[in-house]
């Protein structure tokens, strides 16, 4: 089994947008949402002198997701191939992991009531084509592969020419998205964009677990929150490998 | 330039193209799978087209679900784009579904602007056109009828005024863009530089970006190819008052004065020619005028240019030397939007064309290509029409030393208001959004008050349209046929068309029915003889034993050899007056112009004030993106560049919102967002163009943003073609009712200074 990994090549990206367009289409998102960003940050000035970029960025897929220890209904979890994925059945929308995620990698889509996050484009990459983001790229800013196998292009960029996480020594998810570029560029995004850690509080987890039983009321949410309690119960801290 | 294919060869190649489809339909077949868990699993059909939001035109493919476009990719089969598209082409559905979209033909029923609109039939809408157009003419004659025409959809009815006799023809997109550098590059290699401009980035080992900032603007191949050649290993050097995206991956920056660029270039030709540092090979074979250049431009120094561009003397002879280490394999971007400052902009980009010529960077890999000749250009709806022996008399567009087809805008605009040298009565504006494109709308608008008679189609209501007597929808690229393009500028030509990617929408029309219907109820019953649009392509595509079937057939595409680099059988011509190069203009002398362009300083800001300049968004084509609700949720509001230190002296931080006001009094719509960076000069401010559009009838894009072209209000022309600059305008800023104290942060240096008085005091 693979395991999928992304790099983004800083001095091919010129911020134009194409992926989070592409991302919106592909996956009939709301208009305002995408599962990937372009953030432009500078000029500002650097220690390594005058710089511009464009924090580009998705789900981090990290190898120990904040997000998959908060999720209480074990929708959120990590599939065999590396992504963190979102099993819609059981998510209840409650965005536990939301908070949790140091990126801002997940929202809640408005059409569905759930939480909603990049998969590295889960369909498409089994049918061996690429995400969508990367296919539209016009300059090939961003590579998409398997980190495991000694001759793709991810691997080279990781283990050879020094692509980077952008983690800190507190808040170190592991992740297998990776930037490449100037030294100048690296700092901005890493001072710019360095994640944070968000913890999730007791309260905050029940009321939100709680919450659609109060405040909805609808019946399919009740069984929904309820049995994914349960299933949480049982479960225990063994969600991730699971599924 | 570049040698025809000959038509033996052609028609080898067609019947290779006959023997392939089976296989193109085979690869379309892998566009068929749509991701698992898209609601339903109906099965996708996809439709190849050339996309139209902007006018790059990349190759597309739309894939269709139960009817509604639920994709737009760049065509894998594109020499060009192949599956890349910007966010713009990505977002391209947006415009489709786009709840404001014009949908039926509308009468004004309240006063002009005031947007009072009545839904009547086509059958009226095309009744009353056709009388009032007829009557008009009959009245004040031919040039009574003026045209504002963009885009392809606009092509079939030039041809209808063209045929008449109307010179009142007007491309704003090319007077108000690209058109001083047509002429620049045409009067020193006789041919312009294209568009897409035949630049080989990809191939070269130096770019030279001055005067464009790539990436701001995505156009589209030309940056796929800029990135892959900084990918090879190529070097670039970009010219800009501001840190562009372009300058934040070049190796050399210059951040010049705005407004000195001729200066820059003139010391670059000089301090190559003194040093022996040219392509002596080129310049002797192919130029002519080298001695007389030389003479001009010796005056021009590295110090000389230093004072005068603000850029060290050691920086610009830095960029030089890198110039000529890379020789001829330079590839000097001819830039694009040229109408900057008025005075000199047709000169300035002859000086970067000299450049080019001096450096050998032409007809080369890696330079400036050459275009290949199709063996018959795509026949054209014929429309040859009797038309009334009129007595043209003086035209508007005779006054200027060259010309780009058509009357510049501006002179159109003033010659309604004035009613001289004749009347012009009747505008048709085909989705031309002139109250945007062409600098001093309320002057515009004035010219609109003396109409009889103002037509607008567009596909989205233009703050234009909010004083047409009458509107017309016409149907999206997405919808329609249009025509058959033919891309000859670049490395491998070809063939494409524009179709319908699905079923046109509400009660919009395409352009020929719509042209063929008001020209036929006018009278004109031989202007257009096929009975629809398709017809009307298949006949355009004919002479090359092509077909919209046979260009399906092989993935919406048909290439041809390109033969972009001179060789022997290929060798470089130049359609100028002596057959060469012309590094000195005889012609341009004749006419009493510089023969070879002088560095003249333009309009410097009144005390108090400070340069505006403008420029892209990425993720918008100036006005007509801004309603699309995909690209506007990403892009909603512009926001201006200043500099840090003259922020910090001015008490200003970043993301603070502050009025504009422009030398004129004139105020912007609105506050504007500032960032603060150290990434431009403090001796101007920089905004992404045409937001805030006036329109209440756009729901997105109405009021987002602060628009800077009310803001243009001063007229500066360029001597030569007659474009308008709009570099030229100045703004202070208001900060709670407050106009704050703008320093100087950076004086002209003396010498300058009085010069520029003097010339002020001559012209008044």
């Amino acid at each position: 089994m693979a395991k999928y990994g992304m790099v983004f090549d800083l001095d091919k990206c010129i911020g134009c947008h194409a992926c989070v367009m592409a991302c919106r289409a592909e996956w009939e998102l709301p208009a305002d949402k995408s599962r990937c960003w372009v953030k432009p940050i500078g000029p500002e000035n650097t220690p390594y002198g005058l710089a511009s970029t464009f924090y580009i960025g998705l789900c981090n897929q990290c190898e120990e997701p904040s997000c998959v220890k908060e999720c209480p209904t074990t929708a959120t979890y990590k599939a065999d191939n590396g992504a963190v994925l979102v099993n819609k059945e059981l998510c209840i929308g409650c965005g536990n992991c939301i908070i949790a995620c140091p990126y801002g990698a997940r929202y809640i889509n408005e059409i569905d009531k759930k939480v909603d996050k990049c998969t590295f484009c889960e369909g498409r990459i089994q049918r061996g084509e690429q995400p969508a983001c990367v296919k539209t790229c016009p300059t090939n800013a961003r590579i998409f592969g398997d980190l495991e196998n000694k001759n793709s292009a991810v691997y080279k960029k990781v283990y050879e020419e020094g692509a980077v996480p952008i983690a800190t020594a507190r808040v170190n998810l592991h992740p297998n998205v990776f930037y490449l570029g100037k030294e100048r560029d690296i700092h901005l995004i890493a001072d710019s964009y360095a994640p944070a850690k968000n913890d999730v509080s007791i309260s905050n987890q029940l009321w939100r677990i709680f919450s659609p039983l109060v405040v909805g009321g609808a019946s399919a949410s009740i069984i929904a929150a309820f049995i994914a309690f349960a299933n949480q119960i049982r479960k225990g801290e063994q969600t991730e490998e699971d599924e | 330039m570049g040698r025809k294919i000959a038509r033996r060869d052609f028609l080898k190649y067609s019947s290779l193209l006959a023997a392939t489809p089976f296989l193109d339909i085979a690869t379309l077949r892998t566009f068929k799978k749509g991701p698992p868990d898209r609601v339903g699993t109906e099965s996708v059909d996809t439709v190849t087209s050339v996309c139209e939001m902007c006018f790059w035109r990349c190759l597309i493919v739309g894939k269709v679900k139960n009817g509604r476009l639920v994709k737009l990719e760049g065509n894998p089969k594109s020499p060009s784009n192949g599956e890349k598209l910007c966010a713009r082409g990505n977002a391209g559905i947006q415009l489709l579904y786009d709840p404001d979209r014009l949908k039926y033909p509308l009468k004004r029923i309240g006063k002009r602007g005031e947007g009072k609109w009545a839904r009547i039939s086509w059958e009226e809408a095309i009744n009353t056109i056709a009388e009032n157009m007829k009557r008009v003419k009959e009245k004040y004659g031919i040039q009574s009828l003026a045209l504002f025409p963009h885009n392809a959809s606009a092509r079939y009815i030039m041809k209808f005024y063209e045929a008449i006799g109307s010179e009142s023809i007007t491309e704003p997109s090319i007077y108000q863009c690209r058109g001083n550098r047509d002429i620049g590059y045409k009067l020193t290699f006789g041919t312009p530089p294209g568009s897409p401009e035949r630049i080989d980035l990809a191939n070269t080992k130096l770019m030279l970006f001055h005067g464009t900032h790539l990436g701001e603007n995505v156009h589209l191949s030309q940056c796929m190819e800029w990135i892959r050649g900084l990918g090879n290993g190529a070097k670039s050097i970009v010219v800009d008052p501001r840190f562009s995206t372009a300058a934040s991956k070049a190796d050399i920056w210059l951040g010049i004065r705005p407004g000195t660029d001729t200066a820059l270039i003139l010391a670059w030709i000089n301090y190559l020619i003194t040093n022996n540092l040219y392509d002596r090979d080129f310049v002797s074979r192919y130029c002519t005028g080298f001695e007389k250049l030389k003479e001009a431009v010796k005056h021009a120094t590295l110090k000389w240019a230093e004072r005068i561009t603000d850029i060290t003397a050691e920086k610009i002879k830095k960029a030089a030397d890198l110039m000529a280490k890379h020789m001829p394999q330079v590839a000097v971007h001819p830039g694009r939007h040229s109408t900057w400052y008025g005075v000199g902009d047709t000169q300035r980009h002859r000086a970067m064309a000299i450049l080019t010529a001096i450096l050998g960077a032409y007809g080369k890999k890696g330079t400036l290509f050459l275009e290949t000749q199709l063996p018959i250009q795509l026949g054209q709806s014929p429309c040859t029409l009797e038309t009334e022996d009129e007595k043209k008399g003086e035209l508007l567009r005779e006054k200027w030393p060259y010309n780009l087809p058509g009357t510049p805008p501006s002179d159109l605009i003033e010659a309604t208001i004035s009613g001289k040298p004749y009347p012009i009565k009747a505008w048709t504006l085909w989705g031309q959004n002139l109250l945007e494109t062409t600098p001093n709308p309320k002057r515009t608008i004035e010219a609109i008050q003396q109409l009889d008679f103002l037509l607008v189609v567009d596909v989205i209501p233009t703050p234009a349209a909010l004083y047409a007597d009458i509107i017309l929808p016409e149907q999206t690229y997405l919808e329609r046929y249009d025509v058959a393009f033919t891309y000859t500028n670049t490395l491998t030509p070809y063939i494409s068309v524009r179709q319908p990617i699905v079923k046109p929408l509400y009660e919009s029309k395409d352009p020929y029915w719509i042209t063929k219907n008001i020209v036929e109820k006018m009278g004109y019953k031989e202007c257009f003889p096929y009975n629809d649009i398709k017809e009307n392509i298949e006949e355009s595509l004919a002479p090359f034993g092509l077909s919209i079937e046979k260009i399906n057939a092989t993935g919406g595409v048909v290439t041809f050899p390109g033969e972009p680099y001179a060789d022997s059988s290929n060798p470089l011509k130049f359609d100028t007056p002596s057959g060469k190069v012309e590094l000195y203009s005889e012609s341009m002398k004749e006419k009493g112009l510089d023969p070879v362009p002088r560095f003249e300083l333009p309009e410097q800001a009144p005390k108090g004030f400070i340069r505006l300049v403008y420029g892209r968004s990425p993720l918008h084509t100036m006005s007509r993106t801004q309603n699309n609700a995909w690209l506007h949720n990403n892009a909603p509001e512009n926001e201006l560049w200043m500099n840090d230190k003259l922020a910090r002296q001015i008490g200003v931080k970043n993301g603070e919102y502050l009025e504009l006001e422009n030398q004129d009094g004139v105020r912007s719509n609105k506050s504007i967002k500032v960032k603060v960076t150290p990434g431009i000069r403090p001796d101007c401010v920089f905004t992404q163009a045409l937001y805030g559009s006036p329109v209440k009838m756009l729901s997105k894009a109405y009021n987002s943003g602060v628009a800077d072209n009310p803001l243009f209000t001063k007229i500066i022309k360029d001597p030569l073609v007659g474009t308008v600059g709009m570099r030229v305008n100045f703004v202070r800023f208001i900060k709670n009712g407050k106009v704050l104290d703008m320093p100087e942060m950076i004086s002209l240096p003396s010498q300058l200074k009085s010069a520029y008085a003097e010339r002020r005091e001559i012209n008044g």
